[in-house]
């Protein structure tokens, strides 16, 4: 049994959320037909020059702040130089000495009887997409048609330190820089759109009489879901240990390799090797001013980091008592689901109870409509109020139910369903009456409850059936607690 | 002699001339004469025809019209026009006709000027005598075998030889002074930054600007007014506008430098003769002259020449034959294996010239790995130390006297095999450039052949008014600017 | 600065960065004129520069950005208008593999 460790460091291109391109005013809209939006300065046509789209420096700067990265006082342009069909310009505009962020990491949580992960980042860097090559074989006449709409798009690559220990690590890295990106509203990490895609550097130290040995790096291109990175790890440390038991090659005495993903094989290829690729005769871009970043603007910016999803966990386990579970979910089901959650919870729902609803009953029909949670036909405020009113008695749980069911198909207020389906909502000046008349009477319970012994308020329901046997205890529990927690 | 854009929009504001006659008589001049010169790439017949009908309404409708309204202009064949192929004087652009015009175009358009046509230059701008050109030479109008110099010869040959009074030309490292002085017209290179380059085909984009071509500082001071101010579509151009000058009543006070180092780098004896009178006439005026150092000076060739190259390299990479321009027919066998490779060095090969290939392989060795921070980087420190030259002698100077060029127009053919020698005759030239500073080339006398001689003045940032306002007073004083070629008279 | 060697053999892997096609004869006669031309610029190598910053641009402007506002695109037909061959949707060129 050979010992040895995987090494993995990752390059994320993300596609930051803009209207616009990086350097013109076309649109980034997907799925729009081929070379429609398009104009002189993503065709590269001559004399055509770049004007650089203000909101992707901002959301560059507000992913590094969310990153712990540095910020540095002024970022500058470089272009990339190589051919390719769809690179019009024949170089790609990149920033390489001077990126718009500098180092930072990424905390990963602690998945049960593990120690939490820092995973280092090297730095992140603005630049633009290139276009989309389709290879048709039906058409006959061999050629590759070339569709320009992506060119131009604005990309920011973070890239990570060979930190990463494992196939499942990185995407435990991935899934929660997504989360992060997510929150943060600044990319809308569609992978099927490919608005977030992974490059892996992979190596592996092998432990040889008792010395780390390091092989050769291999660089895997093309990981197009989360699944594919998670593959293609386990696929090239199998890979790279047989090539290196086979030949004992270590890192410097060959080339660095590139391999791409062949997700229908499930295995790596070596790329055709292109054999100038590695001098890509970087300067500064002579287009193109450096962009100031000042320091009172991008501190304006850091209000944003609430937004991020170990601080949403926090809010939510911390200040609003969900367990650590129930906040972790809610943060990966994603930012509709917070300000969904964040606004019900804001019209009178128990946290609590908003989040159970929100994991089962919600999730489930927003799937049965294919909707999104900020498409979803029940506003927040309307669940809050329901959610509210059935915790404080008026409906039972089955009439919540039946209510929402309602809410759901035809709209309209808590109200109006409950008329429409004729619930009537107990008349609850009864049961208020006798809940003061209880509080009044027992000043010893409401002071324990209030000090946190919320099981106390045993004592006051027993008494309650003493004065109107009728009284639905449930509804009593609830009702004493909701007076003297509000108190 | 035909009349300056000024007179032009001054007779047809006043209704002396209607703008049809007055684009008649320059399409009938090319007809007549360009067989001699081949300045025109491409005559724009129809739209100018067309706009000299609609101005001619406009101005009978009393409507009001703009600063050059009904001035017949050419443009460097560098400058993207809509509809109108611009070619660069490239083959690979034989066929290429631009979606968009270039913001100098608009603004030209808006003050109603009359693009008449693209003039020929050395393919990319790349040359000092438009010999360069895939499409032939320009002959100079003083002398046909003679160069026109470059690379913006044919923007100053159509002035020279009175077919408009008015054209644009484009300096990267002197290609509107060095064919100004050549030909006997102005040429101003504005500040960098003062004029949009938005549909200006790129070839060393931090060195390079679009200006006037004229016979007279005044009109070139009518065309900067157009074309210069902020442009939104291009990075570079800067928000700070010309200053105003002080020098357009007397030149007394004013201060001028006199380079020590330009007066040892074999300087032709009309040349040096032409600028001691030049100078007589200043301090004539009130001017004194300071001696001024400009130590880095001896090395602009150098940093120049690769800076540009460098730029140049990337520039002219999307001319590849895959989205517009020549692309190469690519034999059946290539297309199963490399088709796509052969596609871009057969386009390249085929449609890029000599002289283009060669600063496109200095630039490309310029920038590779190992060489870049001795080539490229050291040439950009370089510039700073250049710029830096000037700065300090602007302290003392408001305006620095030279020649624009070390010798007359030279015979064409005389140094199209040493390519160096020839990169040689923009030493006084680029230095503008390299610095960002404007620099205007004007008339100051003749050989006894006769061949025209310029001088150089460099003014400070955004100064630019400064240099046509002395040049304007020279000119009302003198009247080299007035003498024509005889060459076409026959 | 030393002397850079510039041989044939640089002048090929340069032209092929630059997707240049030399014929053995213009690559013979291009590393004689590069040769030149880089002896001639290795007198900077007299300057010392350690003192001077890069110059990039000529004038400091700083700042130039544009608000997030989509402009109009370019109707498919101009897109392609200068393309030597397309099928009316997109570019064609010979086969991209890898
Ligand atoms: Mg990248
Ligand atoms: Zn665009």
């Amino acid at each position: 049994m050979v010992d040895y460790e995987l090494i993995v460091g990752l390059e994320v291109h993300v596609q930051l959320n803009t209207q616009t391109k990086l350097f013109c005013g076309c649109s980034t809209l997907f799925g729009q037909d081929p070379n429609t939006a398009t104009c002189p300065v993503c065709l590269g046509h001559p004399g055509a020059l770049p004007v650089l789209n203000e909101e992707a420096i901002r959301l560059a700067v507000v992913t590094g702040l969310a990153l712990n990265g540095s910020i540095p006082p002024v970022t500058r342009w470089d272009r990339k130089n190589y051919f390719y069909p769809d690179l019009p310009k024949g170089y790609q505009i990149s920033q390489l000495d001077h990126p718009v962020v500098g180092g930072g990491y990424l905390d990963l949580p602690a998945a049960e009887g593990q120690e939490p992960r820092r995973i280092r980042l090297t730095r992140a860097h603005l630049e633009e997409d290139a276009g989309k090559s389709l290879h048709d074989e039906t058409s006959g006449t061999g050629d590759s048609r070339i569709d320009l709409n992506r060119a131009g798009t604005p990309l920011l690559e973070i890239v990570s330190e060979p930190d990463l220990r494992s196939a499942a690590e990185a995407k435990q890295y991935l899934s929660e820089l997504k989360l992060l990106l997510e929150h943060l509203q600044v990319s809308d990490c569609n992978m099927e759109q490919g608005s977030l895609r992974v490059d892996a550097n992979v190596n592996l130290h092998v432990m040889v009489d008792g010395e780390r040995v390091a092989t050769p790096i291999v660089e895997i291109k093309n990981l197009n879901s989360f699944r594919a990175v998670e593959r293609a790890l386990e696929y090239e440390s199998q890979r790279q240990l047989a090539a290196f038991l086979a030949d004992g090659k270590r890192i410097g005495q060959v080339p660095k390799q590139t391999r791409g993903w062949d997700d229908a094989a499930q295995i790596t290829r070596v790329q055709r090797e292109k054999e100038e690729s590695a001098d890509y005769r970087y300067f500064p871009d002579p287009d193109l001013v450096p962009i100031q970043l000042a320091a009172d603007w991008v501190e304006s910016l850091r209000a944003r980091m609430s937004h991020r999803p170990a601080e949403i966990r926090q809010r939510l386990a911390g200040d609003l008592g969900l367990s650590d579970y129930d906040a972790g979910v809610l943060v990966a089901m994603g930012p509709a689901c917070i300000a969904y959650f964040e606004q019900a919870i804001a019209a009178g729902g128990d946290a609590k109870r908003v989040s159970n609803w929100l994991q089962q009953d919600i999730t489930r029909s927003a799937s049965e409509l294919g909707v999104t949670l900020d498409q979803f036909p029940v506003p927040p405020a309307v669940l809050g109020e329901l959610v509210a009113r059935i915790g404080a008695g008026e409906f039972t749980t089955a009439q919540g139910k039946d209510l929402f069911q309602h809410l759901l198909s035809q709209g309209g207020s808590v109200g109006e369903a409950a008329e429409a389906i004729g619930i009537e909502a107990v008349d609850e000046s009864a049961l208020d009456e006798l809940c003061q008349q209880l509080i009044a009477a027992h000043p010893q319970v409401v002071d324990d409850i209030r000090g946190g012994k919320a099981q106390a308020v045993g004592a006051m329901i027993g008494a309650a059936r003493k004065i109107d046997r009728n009284a639905d205890p449930g509804k009593v529990r609830a009702r004493l607690l909701e007076l003297i927690q509000s108190t | 002699m035909s009349r300056t854009a000024l007179e032009s929009r001054r007779a047809f504001a006043e209704g002396t001339v209607t703008a049809t006659e007055l684009v008649e008589t320059c399409l009938n001049t090319i007809e007549r004469h360009d067989a001699k010169l081949n300045v025109f790439l491409t005559v724009a017949d129809e739209q100018a025809r067309r706009q000299a009908a609609d101005l001619d309404r406009r101005r009978d409708a009393k409507e009001p019209l703009g600063p050059l309204a009904g001035v017949c202009v050419a443009v460097k064949d560098l400058i993207s026009t809509r509809d109108i192929r611009t070619t660069c004087g490239s083959r690979i652009l034989e066929k290429y006709t631009p979606v968009f015009d270039a913001t100098v175009i608009d603004r030209l358009k808006q003050a109603d000027a009359i693009v008449v046509g693209k003039t020929n230059l050395d393919e990319f701008g790349m040359g000092s005598s438009n010999e360069n050109s895939a499409y032939g030479r320009v002959a100079n109008p003083w002398d046909l075998d003679r160069v026109t110099g470059g690379s913006s010869g044919g923007a100053a040959a159509v002035v020279a030889a009175d077919f408009v009074p008015l054209s644009l030309g484009t300096d990267t490292g002197g290609s509107i002074r060095q064919p100004a002085a050549f030909c006997g017209v102005v040429g101003l290179k504005p500040t960098y930054g003062s004029v949009s380059r938005y549909g200006m085909v790129a070839y060393a984009s931090s060195l390079e600007q679009i200006g006037p071509m004229a016979r007279t500082a005044a009109d070139c001071r009518a065309a900067l007014d157009v074309l210069a101010g902020h442009d939104d579509k291009d990075s570079t151009c800067s928000r700070t506008p010309l200053k105003d000058s002080s020098w357009n009543q007397s030149l007394k006070g004013l201060r001028v430098g006199w380079v020590e180092e330009h007066w040892t780098d074999g300087i032709s004896e009309g040349i040096a003769a032409a600028l001691r009178s030049t100078r007589e006439w200043l301090e004539g005026q009130g001017a004194t002259f300071v001696p001024v150092s400009l130590p880095h000076a001896r090395y602009g060739i150098a940093a120049y020449y690769l800076l540009a190259s460098s730029e140049a390299s990337s520039n002219l990479a999307r001319f590849d034959g895959a989205h517009y321009g020549l692309r190469a027919n690519v034999k059946a066998e290539g297309r199963s294996g490399n088709g796509l490779e052969q596609m871009y060095s057969q386009s390249r090969e085929a449609g890029l010239g000599p002289e283009v290939k060669r600063r496109i392989l200095l630039g490309t060795f310029a920038l590779s790995a190992g060489y870049a921070e001795a080539f490229y980087g050291k040439a950009s420190r370089v510039r700073r130390a250049i710029q830096q030259d000037f700065l300090e002698a602007f302290q003392d100077v408001d305006v620095i006297l030279g020649p624009t060029t070390p010798t007359e127009p030279f015979r064409a053919g005389e140094k199209v095999d040493d390519p160096l020698a020839m990169y040689l005759a923009d030493v006084f030239t680029v230095l503008a450039n390299l610095a960002g500073l404007p620099a205007i080339s004007f008339p100051v006398g003749f050989t006894e052949h006769p061949l025209p001689l310029g001088a150089q003045l460099i003014g400070r940032p955004f100064e630019d008014r400064a240099l046509l306002d002395i040049v304007e007073r020279f000119q009302d004083d003198t009247d080299w600017h007035l003498r024509r070629p005889s060459s076409l008279n026959s | 600065m030393s002397q850079t060697p510039i041989d044939a053999s640089v002048v090929k892997r340069v032209a092929s960065l630059a997707k240049l096609a030399l014929t053995a004869d213009e690559e013979l006669k291009l590393a004689g004129e590069l040769r030149q031309i880089v002896s001639y610029v290795e007198q900077l190598g007299e300057v010392d520069v350690t003192r001077f910053e890069p110059l990039a641009h000529p004038t400091e402007v700083l700042d130039s950005l544009r608000a997030d506002q989509q402009r109009p695109s370019l109707p498919v037909e101009e897109a392609l208008r200068n393309s030597p061959q397309h099928d009316g949707t997109c570019f064609l060129v010979p086969p991209v593999l890898g």
